[in-house]
């Protein structure tokens, strides 16, 4: 067997092995390269996607945007609706029910006394004055106070009074009920003597009428 | 030049050619396509906000003969303006029902209700004579009224009827009325609604 002898001197082989690496770099980084241009040409595909996607996007905005506008109309009838049902429940926010009030006093009227004289009035509304336990310093009632009613009448016995005053106190929509003076007129041989009293309560949460506030439906 | 300076020098160059191409060319079109991607994005956000919108429209469109009904439905609560003369109608016939006798109607000038609500308060003083639960019948039949009326004082005083000899009773209510506020008018400043037992504001601007 033929044993092969490289005749070239060393300096050759070794420019040679150096062509040959920096052609390895040079083909390494064309191939990067290409790599890259390859991505780029990528990149610009899908930069061209985006794009015809946004155009779409905008232009299915601005069709909506379009619609809404002929729609607006509705959103403004429905604020308007809002606006006014909202100002009328603000009005009518701590309106007391009369009529029920005046059912339960009525109803709880004993038989020997009668009213002269009823002054009531509404929360903090113009004309209305507190009666004497609202600004007590020492509270008759930790509830809050929607009204007041002050009373003058007669009795014609002190336990009449006192009645009044017990049945006033089992109505749940009064609170405080107090007394302010219970005070007998002279008797005379043929006439008892006749107990002109003045008293107040005032009025809870459930005198309130809710009209217009509770529920969705006007009355 | 050594072969070895050679080779660093071609790895150098190739490296800052592949780099360049990075910087320049890849690097803003990837800034390009991350733009453009957040745009869709929002757009396609505003997309789903726009249908909501659109849906919520739609419904209101459907529901728009109730609304309209109601809002109908409110304007007899609160006209468009005062209707004195309707009102006093409504109570001469609420009193005329309920076998009271209006003994008077007055009326003040508008003005803005203390409560701060974007609506004109006319403050009427009715006077009335009767027996008690016609009296109370009276109330019913206005707060029945089609229009807001609110009372806010109320007096009772017993008289004696000199012919009869009944006793009847003598009814003042402080009452109130609204109506829409008038376009010309300033809109009160909004406020919450005071609680009971809450003081009212002093004075009330007038409504024209």
């Amino acid at each position: 067997m033929m044993r092969q002898v490289d005749l070239l001197p060393e300096r050759y082989l070794r420019r040679r092995r150096e062509r040959r690496n920096i052609a390895f770099i040079g083909l390494a980084g064309f191939l990067v390269l290409l790599l890259l241009i390859g991505y780029w040409v990528l990149l610009g595909s899908r930069v061209n996607d985006e794009e015809s996607k946004l155009a779409d996007a905008q232009a299915r905005n601005a069709a909506l945007q379009s619609e809404i506008a002929k729609l607006q109309v509705f959103a403004d009838l429905e604020a308007e609706v809002q606006a006014k049902r909202a100002a009328l429940v603000t009005v009518m926010t701590g309106d007391l029910n009369w009529p029920a009030l005046m059912t339960e006093l009525a109803m709880v009227i004993p038989g020997e006394v009668w009213l002269e004289q009823l002054n009531a009035s509404a929360g903090a509304t113009e004309g209305s004055a507190p009666a004497p336990t609202e600004a007590n310093p020492i509270p008759l009632t930790s509830k809050t106070s929607t009204g007041r009613i002050q009373f003058q009448g007669k009795s014609l016995s002190m336990p009449g009074v006192a009645k009044w005053l017990v049945r006033l106190g089992g109505v749940k929509k009064f609170d405080a009920i107090w007394l302010s003076s219970a005070i007998a007129a002279d008797a005379t041989d043929t006439l008892p003597a006749i107990i002109t009293f003045d008293n107040t309560i005032q009025l809870g949460i459930k005198a309130l009428s809710n009209r217009f506030i509770e529920g969705d439906e006007l009355p | 030049m050594s072969g070895r300076t050679r080779l660093i020098l071609a790895g150098v160059a190739a490296l800052l050619v592949v780099l360049l191409f990075y910087m320049f060319a890849i690097r803003p079109r990837n800034a390009e396509l991350s733009d453009l991607k957040a745009q869709v994005e929002q757009e396609n956000a505003k997309t789903a906000q726009l249908n909501l919108q659109l849906d919520h429209l739609r419904e209101l469109q459907d529901n728009a003969p109730q609304a309209q009904a109601e809002l109908t439905r409110i304007q007899q609560y609160v006209p468009k303006d005062a209707n004195m003369e309707n009102f006093i109608f409504q109570v001469n016939a609420a009193g005329a029902e309920s076998g009271v006798i209006v003994t008077g109607i007055t009326p003040t000038l508008p003005k803005a209700p203390p409560e701060g609500a974007a609506v004109a308060q006319v403050q009427v003083q009715i006077g009335a004579r009767g027996g008690y639960f016609a009296i109370q019948d009276f109330i019913r039949r206005l707060y029945t009224l089609k229009r807001a009326l609110r009372i806010d004082t109320l007096q009772l005083a017993a008289v004696l009827n000199e012919t009869t000899g009944a006793t009847l009773e003598n009814l003042t209510i402080s009452a109130r009325i609204f109506y829409e506020l008038p376009e010309a008018a300033a809109v009160p400043p909004v406020a919450g609604v005071p609680a009971p037992g809450a003081t009212p504001a002093a004075t009330s601007t007038p409504v024209p």
